[in-house]
């Protein structure tokens, strides 16, 4: 380094440590060839030196002994907010708190909604109009309205000697007819004939 | 521990809501049954309360009609009425569910006029069937069944003056017997 010039940033660099090592071992050699250069670390050692001290006295200095407590006592001491601004408050902090589950709760909420309303509002299946003669033709019935007297059979298990379906009136009520229906109970009756 | 409220909370709703439809799916049905006396007899005459049914009545060989007799029920899906009428014989009616198979809607009916009659039927909705044929006194007992779909969840009515109690499947028959 004794044909380099003289640089003092590198000597300010070399005092805050951030010289690579082979920086700072060209600057060494440097240093013992240049009398000039190792006059001026010293005054930068010395003006450093002096700054550092003067920093660390006022926070030796200061009392940092029961800083919590004065600090939550004045926290204590300060007055209580309006009850509005507190709610406010807690209000925000409870949502932040519970996000996930109220979001999930509205969200569960808004999809029940639209797949539930549907169902419990819709009627009975019940036909709008009753199919069958005109109404001035339909019959009312014992339960009151007027009704379609359409009937399947799907299955008839009789154990008399003979029945007949068939139809009366022109509702086309369809009527089952058992004849000696008491011969296996052992009743006289025999029933009609029709 | 927000996470496992959070998933506790979708469980429960998805619970909640797979038993609503399944509760609004229930079915019931107003079955009403009538005795209807019928005798060969005088002129023609017919019960004022079987007003409703006179036009059938009068295709009958008969000439006099009157009203036994007469239950009226919900019954929910699944259950069944029955009522006891004269000469120790019953009668029971069963609502088996809906059938929405065909153009239009039905109700499934399992009945039987005990001892000597079983079947299943469909009936429109408010639609009725005649039974007839047991003998009683001089005459004969006609059995009047109709059914209507009602609005499910209905707590069961107090039975009007007259009407008998809807009796269980399971249990005996505790139906009024009610002679002319």
């Amino acid at each position: 380094m004794g044909t380099e010039r003289c640089d003092t940033s590198l000597l300010l660099r070399h005092l805050d440590g951030e010289l690579s090592t082979r920086e700072r071992r060209r600057l060494e050699a440097h240093l013992e060839a240049c009398p000039d250069c190792r006059q001026a670390l010293d005054g930068l050692r010395l003006v450093s030196g002096l700054l550092r001290e003067k920093l660390e006295q006022p926070a030796q200095a200061a009392d940092f002994s029961g800083f919590e407590d004065r600090v939550l006592a004045a926290v204590a001491s300060s007055a209580r907010p309006p009850l509005g601004e507190r709610l406010r408050v807690a209000w925000g902090e409870w949502q932040r708190a519970w996000r996930p589950v109220w979001v999930t709760a509205v969200v569960t909420a808004a999809v029940a909604l639209l797949v539930l309303v549907p169902l419990l509002t819709r009627g009975p299946d019940v036909p709008s109009a009753p199919i069958g003669p005109p109404d001035g033709d339909r019959p009312q019935t014992a339960l009151g309205d007027r009704v379609d007297n359409q009937v399947i059979i799907d299955e008839l298990e009789y154990r008399g000697q003979r029945s007949m379906i068939f139809s009366v009136s022109k509702n086309n009520t369809t009527v089952i007819w058992m004849y000696d229906f008491d011969n296996q109970a052992g009743a006289k009756d025999q029933g009609d004939d029709l | 521990m927000i996470r496992s409220l959070a998933i506790a909370w979708v469980a429960w709703l998805l619970l909640a809501g797979a038993a609503l439809p399944a509760q609004a799916e229930e079915q019931a049905a107003q079955i009403s049954i009538r005795v209807i006396f019928a005798v060969k007899d005088g002129p023609v005459s017919i019960d004022p309360a079987l007003k409703d049914i006179q036009a059938e009545l009068k295709d009958l060989p008969y000439t006099k009609f009157r009203l036994l007799d007469k239950l009226e029920s919900q019954v929910q899906s699944g259950a069944s009425v029955e009522l006891q009428f004269p000469g120790n014989r019953s009668i029971s009616v069963g609502f088996e569910g809906l059938d929405a198979t065909g153009e239009k809607n039905m109700l499934a009916l399992k009945l039987a006029v005990r001892p000597q009659l079983h079947m299943q039927l469909r009936v429109a909705n408010g639609g009725r069937t005649l039974l007839g044929g047991p003998a009683h006194l001089e005459g004969t007992l006609i059995l009047d069944v109709s059914a209507r779909l009602q609005p499910p969840a209905k707590p069961p009515e107090a039975p009007a003056p007259g009407v008998d109690q809807p009796v269980n499947r399971n249990q005996e028959g505790t139906g009024k017997e009610k002679t002319p």
